[in-house]
């Protein structure tokens, strides 16, 4: 089932068969070039809902190999998505342009279609014609928007300079985002990035403020000075939630650091978390 | 007391209006397109602002849990300017077809000249192919001709009465607004266009049938709390609570429904309660982690 088709069964389980049968008409037209995608793409939520999506676990395949999760995505995305995908049947080489144009005249329901979009247009893997429009979702202080800018967007990782990357992934961070909902996290994290996220922790611990655990992982690759001492302390913490990250972090440090080992071994003697227990012990002997 | 306040142009509020808005009882703003004290001398000036009223305003809203709505259109005193009124109007169909575009405003006239008149009537048949109501401005000076040939073009051009709200008016063109069964607005102002007392003795006239007020707020002096003010005068002389919601929540909701993008049962929902997210949004500086 190519990705049209699956948004559309994903689609008609959540709208109406009246909506259903607009988004249709909709999409023949678009892809044979009878009615502007300029006043459908705004209209789509109205016909088809504005909901969530509801498929947890569902992913969509994108043309350059990516599985994207859809569990963020609304109807009216996945319409949306829909029409971009009949107008990029009609103009292969334009898509990304009209993408971007979109996202341009959008509210912010439609810059996040036009967002989600991007990885499934023809010529997403070269074409990089709607990078500004991931730009500017970067710099977006509205959630949901930034959010379907950079996460789950193989289009955003592949094709924004490493400086943009470096500061969008920051910003799933500081905001709260889960940063593996960044793709590719592990491939373009780098020394830099890793020192951004450390003092993003040393910032909050000074302000008293919550450190995003997920961070202490990817930090562990290119470990500062007294990494491992502080991770120690997170072993102890309350919250399991940093627990287990910092667990996952030291078993990435022990093989450099091997002074972590016998801490290691004492906190999965008294760790009452069955999943964090393990990944201790299998630190413990590796 | 739910307050749908009509016509607000939050665009030149600070942010403590929306909070004194809401504790006063607004529920509901609907900001239509104006002018921005300075001129605009590009299309594209227009289209940051139109985008800002589809976006940032209404994210900005719903912060204190007030629903933002707006109006599109080329206003009557840009309307004069060649370098801006055809190309904002070739812009605009993309915008009417957006959610929360509830009808197409403020259009009418100014100082009534030709090319008010031209671009108002373009609009009327722009909000007719969008299925849109129009939210109609009249002139501040030589405002009786102005309410009579702003009615004059509705009749002309054939657009239905039912689906026009003339604003501004004042005692002198209260009469002629109601004989045609358009609806018929009144901005309470400080000082100037129209107060609480003079608005409840044409309401003790007139019935609050098709009568919608609202505050305007806007770059001059105004003041954002007006429909509240309003309503506790009406109650002060001895309307009921009924009276009241009629004039200040069901009226203004029974206009713009006539988009068919307004659903009542949407309003019953806070846009965003503290710390909570509407669509998912909530400010990104980082205070939520």
């Amino acid at each position: 089932m190519d990705a049209d088709a699956r948004l559309a069964a994903l689609i008609a389980a959540r709208a109406t068969a009246a909506g259903v049968a607009w988004l249709d008409r909709a999409v023949d037209a678009v892809a044979t070039g009878a009615a502007a995608i300029a006043t459908l793409f705004p209209a789509a939520a109205r016909h088809v809902g504005r909901g969530g999506l509801d498929a947890p676990g569902a992913t969509l395949r994108a043309p350059t190999g990516e599985e994207v999760p859809l569990a963020a995505w609304r109807v009216d995305d996945a319409a949306r998505v829909r029409l971009l995908l009949a107008a990029g049947r009609r103009d292969p080489a334009g898509a990304l342009a009209l993408a971007d144009d979109l996202y341009r005249h959008g509210d912010a329901r439609e810059r996040t279609g036009a967002l989600r979009a991007l990885s499934f247009l023809p010529c997403a893997a070269t074409d990089a014609a709607a990078l500004p429009a991931v730009q500017d979702a970067m710099r977006a202080s509205q959630g949901e928007l930034f959010e379907a800018g950079i996460c789950e967007n193989p289009y955003a990782s592949r094709h924004l300079p490493q400086h943009d990357w470096h500061k969008a992934a920051l910003k799933v961070a500081f905001v709260g985002l889960a940063l593996e909902r960044v793709v590719g996290l592990a491939a373009r994290a780098d020394a830099a990035f890793a020192q951004s996220l450390v003092d993003l922790a040393c910032e909050r611990e000074a302000a008293t403020r919550p450190v995003p655990p997920a961070m202490w992982p990817i930090a562990a690759r290119f470990p500062p000075p007294g990494l491992a001492a502080k991770l120690l302390g997170y072993l102890e913490h309350p919250s399991p939630d940093h627990r287990a990250a910092a667990a996952a972090a030291l078993a990435a440090l022990v093989a450099t650091d091997p002074r972590v080992r016998p801490f290691l071994a004492d906190r999965a003697a008294r760790e009452p978390v069955p999943a964090i227990r393990q990944t201790l012990s299998r630190a413990v002997e590796a | 007391m739910r307050i749908f306040e009509p016509h607000a142009h939050m665009f030149s509020r600070i942010t403590d209006d929306y909070e004194r808005m809401a504790l006063g009882g607004v529920e509901a703003i609907l900001e239509p397109a104006f002018w921005l004290g300075q001129p605009r001398t590009h299309v594209g000036t227009f289209l940051d602002y139109f985008d800002t009223l589809v976006g940032w305003e209404r994210y900005r809203a719903a912060q204190y849990g007030i629903h933002h709505f707006c109006a599109i259109g080329l206003n009557p005193k840009e309307a004069n300017d060649d370098r801006v009124n055809a190309g904002v109007l070739a812009e605009m169909p993309r915008y009417l077809e957006k959610d929360g575009v509830l009808a197409v405003g403020e259009i009418g006239f100014d100082d009534m000249t030709a090319r008010e008149e031209t671009f108002f009537a373009a609009q009327l048949e722009l909000a007719r192919t969008h299925g849109l109501p129009a939210l109609i401005h009249t002139p501040h000076r030589d405002k009786k001709a102005g309410v009579a040939r702003t009615l004059a073009v509705l009749k002309d051009v054939g657009f239905p009465y039912e689906r026009a709200l003339v604003d501004h008016n004042n005692e002198e063109t209260v009469a002629m607004c109601r004989d045609t069964g358009c609806w018929v607005g009144f901005s309470i102002y400080p000082n100037t266009k129209m107060d609480e007392g003079r608005m409840v003795t044409i309401l003790e006239r007139w019935g609050t049938d098709k009568m919608i007020i609202n505050s305007a707020c806007d770059w001059g002096k105004s003041d954002p709390l007006k429909v509240a003010r309003t309503a506790a005068e009406m109650r002060r002389r001895g309307y009921d609570d009924e009276g009241v919601a009629k004039l200040v929540w069901h009226n203004p909701i029974a206009f713009f429904a006539q988009s068919d993008r307004l659903l009542a049962h949407d309003l019953d929902q806070r846009p965003v309660v503290d710390g909570e997210l509407w669509q998912g949004n909530s400010i990104l500086r980082g205070q939520g982690a």
